[in-house]
This record gives structure tokens, C-alpha cells and sequence, in this order.
């Protein structure tokens, strides 16, 4: 959380957090972990699209810098594809969570 | 466009780069914003020219990913978790349609592993997406907060904050797990929109909901529209777009947080909207008898417990001129539709770990007849959004 603008208080701090405990799974050391691995997946995803980005960089311009990399705008072509890409990343990384042993009872 | 990228690094070298490399791209779509004092666009914005780029790219792709996740959670695994919940109920012996009540649903689904780690992902998408916004915003807190400073006093439009506010403690929850709510974080108002962004599975959303919304706000019937009010507008999207559809008409916007304000004004006034927007509670608006004709609510009542929604009822046939049109926009009361098991298991999620504090006293309501209850009379025909999530009625004070 931010401190406040210094020119004037325009936010209150006696906001109320959520009262719900999220532990769903067996025990809060599980439901920990699975939330780690899964935010270790966006910082993954953030690293895989700085390599597209710069394997895109270096092809078109044989040398790349931070900034060229920030400024960058995918072409259409290149979001839908680094989409699909990023699906199928998701799909094989975490389809495991859906291997609960009760498929046989559950249609697809 | 590019002289305005001075922040971040982002400096005349990305002025270069842009131009040689990105120079026979398919350019990006031209801003038509202006620029206001210490106005920040750190990378541009996005194809339509409306939304900024997030402040770094890392950011963007962690939301992406975000975004994807969250896809995969509710539509592919959730798919499955929602038949299983069906499935187990009607194990337990309940009919899944209407859903038993919440207590049957979750004992039939006792501790089932499929379920619960459907939910946790669920969870945890929403709880990555704050910390990734929240985190992304603050690190770049002061620029973003002289932005804000600067804004405030800029237009068009105008900003009325009112800092002695008696804020109900009803509005202070952290809705949607948003770390600060609406009123605990001065960046809130940023990390609002983009997170209401990835709710609505539409990353590069250019209010799109809004700007559908505003073309079907009924018109009185003697067509006269001279002055509009959004009631619980947050970063006043709504309000925008209603400018853009009537540029005639005296366009205001209050809610009871700052930060959300403070955010929606300076994205107006860098569209050159002019609009007001003022910090005050629905229910107690301070505008004057029949000043308004036509008041809107888009997604505010669910969050608000009944007693007070009585209240902002009162204020708005109130402000209503006789045959001023009120148009609120929210999900279905229970009175309206009934949830499957599948369904009702969702709203409950949403309600105690999405900390959608006040929506099971909504749901529980008779909102239609509330409205009627405050002298509103409701006319069943409203037009309604493509999008048949949210459910628009329609009603006018008596001439
Ligand atoms: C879910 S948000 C919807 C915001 C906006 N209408 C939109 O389309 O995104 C609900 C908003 O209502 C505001 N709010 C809640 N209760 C209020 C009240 N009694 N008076 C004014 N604003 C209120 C909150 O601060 C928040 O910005």
C-alpha cells in the first residue's frame, strides 16, 4: 500500500480486510504452496515474453536494449500467437491439478 | 505521442527505437488524449488508444498470464468442478436446479479434492492479480501520485473531494480481496480498473461494457437530458461514455472513494470529457429535489446492504425530476432467478472468499420491489445488455 499523496489525504486507512481464512485444501501448508507455484507461473510467463520479445529484436535488428524491450508492440499476429502460446503453457503445466481420481464419475 | 514517454527509462532512446523499428508496424492507433501536467504514459497505450500500457512489461505479461490462468481456472477446470458439484448434490439426494440451500451444497461436497483445488485457483488468480498491480503501481507510487495531483485541479471536468466524508464502515471492506478497497489505497482507482479489466475477461477492454451500456440508457419520454447522474460511478467509466453519447447534457458521477475519483477524473480530463465527478454517498447526495433526469447505478447495489439501499432508493426518486428515468444495472436477485447447485456454490465463493461482503443480502432481496417501495414506478420492458450476466431494470418517477 501506498503512503499517502503528500499534498492532501485523499485515502483512510481504517479499511476492514477480508475475515475468511483461505485454506481449502488439507492443510494451509498445501494451499500455500499450490498458490506459490502458481505465482511462480506469471513471473515464468513474464520472463518467456521478454525472450519473444527479444528473439523478435534481435532478428529484425541484430542488437536489443531494455528499453526497446519495454517499448515493444506486439503486431496482432505475434499477441494471438504468444496467447496461444501461453495457453498451451498453462494447459500443460497445470492440467495436473485436474487429476483428482474422479474422472471416471465426471464427464470431461 | 512519444514526448510524453519521460518516465521509466523510457527516454529519447525509446523515441529512436520506436521510430526505426516500429516505424513499418501497423502504427498504433493515434491518442486523441491530451496531456495534462506531469501527465505519465510510460509505454503508450494500448491498440485503441484509450487504456495505458502497464508501467512495465513484466507487469503486463504477469497480467496476461493472469488473465489466462484465470480463463483456464473458470472455464476449463471449473467446467469440471461445477459438474462435479452437481454431481455430488444429486448424489446427496437434492435435485441440482434450484440449488438446495448453500448448507446441502457444501456438505455434499465435503472435502472433494477436484472442488476444492478448483477453488484455490480461483483464489489464487484473483490473489496474484492485486499483488501484481498493487506491487507494479506502488513501485512507480510517486510519479503516479504527481500524476494524480496534477490532474486533480486540470480539466475539462471537474474533481470535488471531500475529505471530512462520513464514511459508512459498509463501504470499507476490501471487496474483491482488492487490497485497500475502494477507499484505503490513493492508487486504488488504477489498480480497479485494470484488475475489473481481467474480471471481465477482456485485458484490452477500452470500457467497451460502458460505452454498450451508455448507447441503451433510456431516454425520458418528453426526451429532455439535461442533466445525468451515476450513482457508486468508481473510475466514472460510465459517466464517460454517457458524455460521449450526449455532449450536451450536465454529466456527474459520485462515489464514496477518493481514490477511485481521483483516477476517473484525470482519465476524463485526458479525454477530454468534461464531466464532474464528486465524493459523496448515494444516499445522501446533497443535490437538490428533481435536479436530475436521468440517474444510473451500474454494479453498485450488490454491494450495498439493504437498509441502505432503501435509502439510496429514497435519494434517487429525490433527485429524480417527475419523469426522470432510473436505470441500475446489477446481477439477478434470487427473487429473479434461481441458481443451480453449480451456480449457488459460485455465489457463495464469490461471498465469502471473493469478500463480496453485501451480496447475499442483495441477492436474498426484491430489488424490483424496493424500487416500487420508494415510489419508483418500474417499468418491466427495460432494454437490456447483450450480455446476460448483468440484468437492467428500468423505472421512472411518477410526473
Ligand atoms: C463495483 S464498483 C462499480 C463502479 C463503477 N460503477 C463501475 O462501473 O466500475 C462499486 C462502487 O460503488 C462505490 N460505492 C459503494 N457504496 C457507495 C455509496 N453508498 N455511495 C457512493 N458510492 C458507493 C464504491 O466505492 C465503488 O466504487
Amino acid at each position: 500500500m501506498t503512503e499517502g499523496s503528500k499534498s492532501k489525504a485523499t485515502h483512510r486507512e481504517d479499511f476492514v480486510p477480508p475475515q475468511t481464512e483461505d485454506v481449502f485444501l488439507d492443510n494451509a501448508a498445501l494451499d500455500n504452496v499450490m498458490s506459490t507455484v502458481i505465482a511462480l507461473g506469471s513471473e515464468f510467463w513474464a520472463l518467456q515474453k521478454r525472450m519473444n520479445v527479444m528473439e523478435t529484436l534481435l532478428e529484425e535488428n541484430g542488437s536489443v536494449s531494455k528499453e526497446m524491450v519495454e517499448a515493444y508492440r506486439p503486431t496482432e499476429e505475434q499477441s494471438a500467437a504468444w496467447e496461444e502460446q501461453r495457453d498451451r503453457f498453462i494447459n500443460r503445466v497445470y492440467g495436473f491439478l485436474q487429476n483428482t481420481g474422479t474422472d471416471s464419475k465426471t464427464a470431461g | 505521442m512519444i514526448d510524453r514517454r519521460t518516465l521509466f527509462g523510457t527516454t529519447a532512446a525509446v523515441a529512436s527505437a520506436f521510430t526505426s523499428f516500429f516505424g513499418s508496424r501497423k502504427a498504433a492507433a493515434a491518442v486523441t488524449s491530451k496531456s495534462l501536467p506531469n501527465d505519465i504514459e510510460p509505454r503508450g497505450t494500448y491498440t485503441e488508444g484509450r487504456l495505458e500500457r502497464l508501467p512495465e512489461m513484466d507487469m503486463e505479461s504477469r497480467l496476461e498470464f493472469t488473465q489466462g490462468f484465470r480463463n483456464w481456472s473458470l472455464r476449463n477446470f471449473g467446467r469440471k468442478s461445477s459438474s462435479r458439484v452437481n454431481e455430488l448434490v444429486r448424489e446427496a439426494g437434492f435435485v441440482t436446479s434450484p440449488s438446495p440451500p448453500i448448507d446441502d451444497v457444501l456438505a455434499a461436497i465435503g472435502d472433494d479434492l477436484t472442488v476444492w483445488t478448483s477453488v484455490r485457483c480461483k483464489t489464487t488468480a484473483q490473489q496474484i492479480m492485486w499483488n501484481n498491480l498493487v506491487d507494479g503501481f506502488n513501485a512507480n507510487k510517486d510519479a503516479y501520485l504527481a500524476e494524480l495531483d496534477a490532474a486533480d485541479a486540470s480539466g475539462p471536468g471537474t474533481l470535488e473531494l471531500n475529505a471530512d466524508l462520513d464514511i459508512p464502515d459498509y463501504t470499507k471492506h476490501e471487496i474483491h480481496i482488492q487490497p485497500g478497497g475502494y477507499i484505503g489505497d490513493p492508487l486504488g482507482g488504477y489498480v480497479y480498473h485494470y484488475g475489473v479489466n481481467v474480471f471481465t475477461l477482456d485485458l484490452s477492454s477500452e470500457d467497451v461494457f460502458h460505452r454498450d451500456l451508455a448507447q441503451i440508457i433510456p431516454v425520458p419520454e418528453d426526451g429532455k437530458m439535461e442533466r445525468f447522474l451515476d450513482i457508486g460511478t468508481g473510475v466514472a467509466q460510465l459517466p464517460m461514455a454517457v458524455k460521449e453519447r450526449f455532449p450536451e447534457t450536465d454529466v456527474w458521477g459520485i462515489d464514496v472513494g477518493a481514490p477511485m475519483l481521483r483516477y476517473g477524473h484525470m482519465r476524463a480530463a485526458e479525454n477530454g470529457l468534461d464531466i464532474n465527478l464528486s465524493q459523496r454517498m448515494a444516499e445522501d447526495t446533497g443535490f437538490e429535489d428533481n435536479s436530475f433526469d436521468v440517474v444510473t447505478a451500474y454494479i453498485l447495489f450488490h454491494e450495498v446492504p439493504t437498509e441502505e439501499t432503501k435509502k439510496i432508493l429514497a435519494e434517487v426518486r429525490r433527485i429524480l425530476r417527475p419523469g426522470g428515468v432510473f436505470f441500475p444495472v446489477d446481477f439477478r436477485t434470487y427473487t429473479q432467478t434461481r441458481p443451480s447447485a453449480s451456480g449457488r456454490f459460485n455465489q457463495w465463493w464469490d461471498h465469502v472468499h471473493n469478500n463480496e461482503v453485501w451480496t447475499e443480502e442483495y441477492r436474498a432481496s426484491d430489488f424490483i420491489q424496493l424500487m416500487a417501495d420508494a415510489g419508483l414506478v418500474v417499468n418491466e420492458d427495460a432494454p437490456t445488455l447483450q450480455k446476460r450476466f448483468w440484468n437492467s431494470v428500468m423505472a421512472t418517477k411518477p410526473v
